[in-house]
């Protein structure tokens, strides 16, 4: 099979460098293409705000560039963003752009990931049969917390209502100790915390809700939260 | 074994299936990777729809990972989870692809096309037979669609898929799409594909739909209805194979569930005419 192995190995790096070679008739132009395309499909789902920072195209140039940097080396691609935000810190794609531009974008891109991360977890914890951690959560006096934020845990959350319309606002992250933890919102936190999606960077995010007394646990909150991964399931 | 009309179930359609399968529908078939877990013994979100599915009808396990045709070693860690994930679905079917998809522990993510020779269709028959070994059942295999050729190749593709089930045993799961999409790529009959298998060689067909690039080039994209010559191509392979498991493919570019049942509805009409036809002139003789 040593020459069926030096075929496979021609074609693949045929196909990873865009190249055309004589091993092969036809169009290998195809999955030139669908290679990166594929990255992008489950980049853009993943890397929602990173995506909006960048722009589409420059996105696309970034993703493709760390597709040939990244091999995948998974049977699925749900783990190939691990490595993003710690590649846009040398993408040649984003050379043009000032270093704090480049930082925040990475940082954003961290951000994002952990929240990907995070979300898995929580979902598996809601979905499988093992529903304990959540229950214990329902069962902890609000005092347990600290501070003054009261909260509860939403009784008819499962799968559907994380797929398609989530019951209330709900806030689910994890602990420093890898914990699952889910807390509900008022309108008015929800609708701060809502600003994740309009900031442009963690940092500015902070900023928006420094200072406000009705979201002041927040941004207490909100710095060790981002660094842990926050989940928002929107209502 | 014919279950009937099936569809490829994806999340936009999970709902329809989840208290019983919409008639004309009798089976479904998913793709595997998407069920697997990411570690041997973690559970996965997607798997508890998947159970719930489960108990209203038969459900076939459909892979792009196995990757038969790599001259990477077979993986174990891979074949483990699928082992697990037919423990607990309980599969009517397991199948995966007549292809390799990628070398030296890289994955592209392609099902891409093998070389048509003696000593690939060699390797290919051992590697399936250790498969279904390990996972303790048979398997299907399915024709990919295919952009290159390879000079080399000493055979059609038919005679190759129709060697490699017929020297290893296994059923397999031809998709009339695939053939229909690399026939118009590299110029040949497809009805004549069909003429190089016999009726107990295919255990299941696959239909779907397909693009033509602004190039010529036609490219298998699950993401458009059947064409009028796939469905010719389908009622041509039930009067030479007769009743056989058949399902629409669908991945991407998701149509109202209405049109999806449709085009259901449409492979099961062109089964009972033929079966209808086949029945009424057997009664005639």
């Amino acid at each position: 099979m040593d020459a069926l192995k030096r075929l496979q190995r021609k074609v693949q790096n045929a196909i990873l460098r865009r190249e055309v070679i004589s091993d092969v008739h036809g169009a290998i132009d195809v999955y030139h293409t669908d290679y990166p395309l594929r990255f992008i499909r489950v980049l853009s789902k993943d890397f929602k705000k990173t995506l909006r920072y960048c722009g589409k195209d420059l996105f696309e140039q970034l993703v493709t560039e760390y597709a040939a940097a990244a091999l995948s080396r998974q049977t699925s691609l749900s783990q190939i963003g691990e490595g993003l935000s710690s590649f846009i810190l040398t993408a040649r794609s984003l050379s043009k752009w000032a270093p704090h531009q480049i930082r925040a974008c990475s940082e954003l891109s961290r951000l994002e990931w952990r929240q990907v991360v995070a979300q898995k977890k929580i979902c598996l914890v809601i979905e499988t049969k093992e529903m304990d951690p959540l229950r214990s959560l329902i069962f902890l006096a609000p005092t347990t917390w600290g501070g003054r934020f009261d909260f509860r845990v939403h009784q008819k959350m499962d799968r559907q209502n994380i797929d398609e319309v989530a019951p209330t606002r709900i806030v689910v992250f994890v602990d420093p100790q890898g914990r699952t933890r889910v807390r509900s919102l008022t309108k008015r936190q929800y609708r701060w915390l809502g600003k994740l999606g309009t900031a442009k960077s963690p940092i500015q995010l902070l900023e928006l809700c420094a200072n406000k007394t009705e979201v002041f646990w927040l941004s207490a909150q909100l710095k060790t939260w981002i660094s842990l991964g926050i989940v928002l399931v929107q209502s | 074994m014919d279950l009937g009309v099936g569809i490829g179930l994806r999340p936009p359609y999970y709902r329809f299936f989840e208290n019983n399968f919409p008639k004309p529908i009798r089976w479904v078939e998913v793709v595997t990777e998407n069920y697997l877990s990411w570690k041997l013994n973690q559970p996965i979100r997607p798997l508890v729809t998947l159970l719930r599915v489960r108990r209203n009808g038969p459900v076939a396990l459909h892979g792009v990972s196995m990757s038969l045709g790599s001259t990477d070693p077979l993986d174990f860690e891979y074949l483990a989870r699928l082992k697990q994930l037919i423990e607990q679905i309980e599969p009517a079917v397991v199948s995966d692809h007549l292809c390799w998809t990628g070398v030296d522990q890289v994955k592209l993510h392609e099902l891409l096309p093998l070389p048509y020779t003696q000593k690939v269709i060699d390797h290919l028959v051992e590697r399936i037979l250790r498969v279904q070994d390990y996972l303790g059942r048979s398997i299907l295999v399915e024709n990919v669609s295919s952009y290159i050729r390879y000079p080399d190749s000493q055979m059609s593709e038919a005679e190759f898929v129709a060697q490699v089930s017929r020297q290893s045993g296994c059923q397999v799961l031809l998709d009339l799409n695939n053939i229909y999409v690399s026939s118009q790529n590299h110029r040949f009959d497809p009805l004549e594909y069909l003429n190089w298998f016999t009726a107990t060689q295919v255990g299941q067909i696959h239909i779907a739909g397909h693009i033509v690039r602004e190039d010529g080039t036609w490219v298998d994209t699950h993401s458009e209805p059947v064409c009028p010559e796939v469905w010719d191509l389908y009622r041509q392979a039930c009067k030479r194979y007769g009743p056989v498991s058949a399902m629409i493919e669908r991945d991407s570019n998701f149509p109202e569930w209405g049109e999806l049942l449709a085009e259901t509805r449409q492979l099961e009409r062109i089964r009972n005419e033929v079966f209808d036809h086949g029945r009424t002139q057997t009664a005639s003789a």
